[in-house]
């Protein structure tokens, strides 16, 4: 059996992680991280570069996954990852597919402070309605981890 | 239509607006240089800021009202029109008309007919025409404001809010104007004097460039140098990007030095275990200050350097010391507020260094080459140019223009590289900065900050640095500083000693140094604030307030101190 793990990086995506590793652990199941690059956010900034942006992104995305895979094979779990490309649900979708993953677990929407989410939790209870009914993977949203960022922690202007 | 044929229908547009105005300026010049033979009446129009007005409607009129002769003011406010000679019999008046102002007339006497009747010319004295305010004055000003909100709020694409401006104009000017005259603002063609070319060719060649140079790796293997010569150690890593991203923002635009710098400075933060903004915020502050040391450094430069014929030289002679001096207080003011995070960051694994150097690698080195010395081709143009009045448009177009020869990439796609909103954006930016001059509302704004500076030269620079501050901070910077532009042109003739454009280097490091007090302050904060997020580390506008709004104090400060040495 695999777990695919989708994640978007940094402090807020430990609560994922940790729970997609408890889960792999659980079931002694293989991890698959996912990465998904997407310019699009960029807008106007890119529009005559998306080529180099993605090139950038996407080995920014490798760089996190080998980190994320070197924190979690020492617990002994099976682990690799995959960098895609593209618009984030549908390339969730074809990781299901193409990993032949029996669990997705993937983050909730961020409640914390600062940046926007991929999903709302309407738009994920959607998305999860529709790969569920696509793929047949079961899906788990795992409670996203609030805590601030170090540096916000760290180095608050007083 | 593809991108690809957009792009080619824009040049071909571009280009043939440019030729299509030449024309009118031949003419203009041509005008002014014949000889007015027979009675001839002249005269120079002003408006109350004593700029030329141009074309303004100037008529003779006979006894019984009837027009006998007629012509239109030129660029410099002059005209001289010549009556027939069997229309002087008693009285003439000539009557003025401009919309926007007043009209105006002037009773001819018997001796100034007579005057002219004897074949003589007869000149009217400087007249200052007295503004009006329309009902294209207010939607001109709502249209300006409105446009500066919907960026700022960023609900439309900069260009959308830049093209819906330039539209509300013309339904104004054309409809509005059809039911009340009120309403008209410019027509067409008078738009299309406001717009800067030369602006737009020169970002267009540094867009060219810059799509050559962006794929050699040559940031990512600079970050990666800042990393191996600082061993990793992050208080001394992050003065060295904040160097290697001011001297390339200098050169090139920030938005694409941030779009390069921010993945791999996410990179190494990631192999050091820490935060990715501790590195990332002194690189964009260090952007936004890099910037003003030249002329094509900044979008706001290229701006205030063709608006007052600032040669690039001159930026970097006026400019680079105080850049300099603000780059030293930022990287002092950078290790008090992370020194916490740099000491907790701890050495890369060997193999996330081996991945960091393998991501980093140089991967077109003959090109870059290549771009090198066309670079340096460019530089010395730039530098050297003016004395053979050679624009920095050009320059740009002809290092454009060699990369793509020597180099030989793909040529659609570097055309394509080009990123054509931007410059619909300005087009469409100069038109609306346009209305709301061609109204008076500049005027306006000129006349007060004129009266609260009076003539003291010290008021006015600093006033218009930390205006020019704290106006990027809020709103997008590159509208205020073309709408500023005129104001400082007025200051600047006004005031005893403003000459030496010291108040447009005012303009320049407030604009661009506001920029770092805000998130939306500067493109190339929300740039690297979007890739940032990206990968996981998102930041508040209050957080980056936080950090920026005192990094921008400093900055600003050491800025105008150098102003006020210098001039």
């Amino acid at each position: 059996m695999r777990i695919l793990c989708a994640v978007r990086g940094g402090p807020r995506s430990q609560g994922t992680v940790t729970r997609a590793v408890e889960l792999a652990r659980e079931r002694d199941a293989a991890l698959t991280f996912v990465y998904v690059v997407d310019v699009e956010f960029l807008g106007y900034a890119t529009a005559g570069r998306p080529r180099v942006m993605l090139k950038e992104l996407r080995s920014t995305g490798e760089f996190m996954m080998e980190i994320l895979r070197n924190r979690v094979a020492p617990q002994g779990i099976d682990v690799d990852s995959i960098v895609r490309t593209g618009d984030v649900r549908r390339q969730i979708t074809e990781s299901v597919r193409w990993q032949d993953a029996g669990v997705l677990v993937i983050g909730r929407p961020v409640k914390g402070r600062g940046g926007h989410s991929t999903f709302t939790e309407k738009s994920l209870a959607e998305f999860v309605e529709q790969i569920e009914a696509q793929t047949g993977v079961e899906v788990i949203a795992a409670e996203t981890s609030t805590a601030p960022a170090e540096v916000e922690k760290d180095d608050a202007v007083s | 239509m593809t991108p690809r044929r957009l792009g080619g229908v824009l040049i071909c547009l571009a280009i043939g607006l440019y030729f299509a105005i030449l024309p009118s300026h031949a003419e203009e010049a041509g005008n002014a240089a014949r000889e007015v033979g027979g009675p001839t009446i002249s005269g120079i129009l002003v408006d109350p800021q004593d700029q030329p007005v141009q074309d303004a409607s100037v008529r003779v009129l006979a006894e019984d009202q009837e027009p006998v002769a007629e012509t239109e003011t030129q660029s410099n406010g002059s005209f001289a029109v010549v009556v027939p000679a069997d229309t002087l019999h008693a009285s003439l008046t000539v009557d003025i008309q401009r919309p926007h102002f007043h009209s105006m007339r002037y009773e001819l006497g018997a001796d100034e007919v007579d005057t002219l009747r004897t074949g003589g010319a007869f000149t009217l004295p400087v007249h200052a025409l007295e503004r009006r305010i329309t009902l294209g004055f207010w939607i001109a000003a709502i249209t300006f404001i409105g446009m500066l909100a919907l960026i700022a709020v960023d609900t439309f694409h900069n260009t959308l809010a830049a093209l819906v401006g330039a539209a509300a104009l013309f339904i104004s000017s054309y409809l509005g104007a059809a039911v009340d005259s009120d309403f008209f603002i410019f027509d067409f063609e008078r738009s299309l004097h406001y717009i800067d070319w030369e602006v737009i060719f020169l970002i267009m060649g540094m867009m060219i460039v810059i799509a050559v140079v962006e794929g050699s790796g040559i940031f990512q293997w600079l970050a990666y140098f800042a990393y191996r010569i600082s061993r990793g150690r992050p208080w001394l890593l992050v003065i060295v990007l904040m160097v290697i991203t001011a001297v390339a923002s200098a050169f090139l635009d920030n938005v694409t030095t941030m779009l390069l710098m921010t993945p791999i400075t996410v990179q190494i933060a990631l192999a050091l275990e820490m935060n990715p903004w501790p590195l990332l915020m002194p690189e964009v502050v260090a952007s936004n200050v890099g910037g003003i040391a030249t002329l094509v450094g900044t979008p706001t430069n290229i701006l205030i350097g063709s608006f007052a014929g600032i040669s690039f030289a001159s930026f970097l002679i006026n400019l680079t010391p105080g850049v300099l001096m603000a780059l030293a207080a930022l990287a002092i003011y950078v290790q008090i507020i992370y020194r916490r995070s740099y000491r907790h960051a701890t050495a890369a694994s060997p193999e996330l260094e081996e991945r960091l150097r393998k991501n980093a690698q140089i991967t077109e080195p003959e090109d870059l080459k290549r771009a090198g010395w066309v670079g340096l081709g460019m530089l010395i143009l730039f530098l050297f140019g003016d004395s053979i009045h050679l624009v920095p448009a050009v320059t740009a177009l002809l290092g454009a223009t060699a990369l793509l020869v020597w180099i030989q990439p793909d040529v659609e796609e570097m055309i394509e590289a080009v990123d054509w909103t931007t410059l619909v954006f300005f087009m469409c930016l100069f038109m609306v900065v346009g209305g709301i001059q061609e109204v008076g509302l500049i005027g306006y704004v000129a006349e007060l900050i004129g009266r609260i500076v009076g003539t003291n030269l010290t008021l006015a620079m600093v006033l218009i640095t930390w205006l020019g501050a704290i106006m990027s901070m809020l709103v997008a910077n590159i509208p205020f500083t073309a709408a500023m532009l005129p104001v400082v042109a007025f200051l600047s003739n006004r005031i005893p000693g403003a000459e030496g454009n010291m108040l447009f280097f005012a303009l320049s490091v407030g604009a661009a140094m506001g920029g770092n007090g805000s998130l939306i302050g500067a493109s190339a904060n929300m740039v690297t604030a979007g890739i940032a997020e990206r990968v996981g580390y998102p930041i508040t506008y209050v957080d980056f307030l936080k950090q920026g709004f005192p990094a921008m104090i400093v900055t600003v400060t050491v800025g105008t101190l150098w102003l006020l040495f210098r001039f």
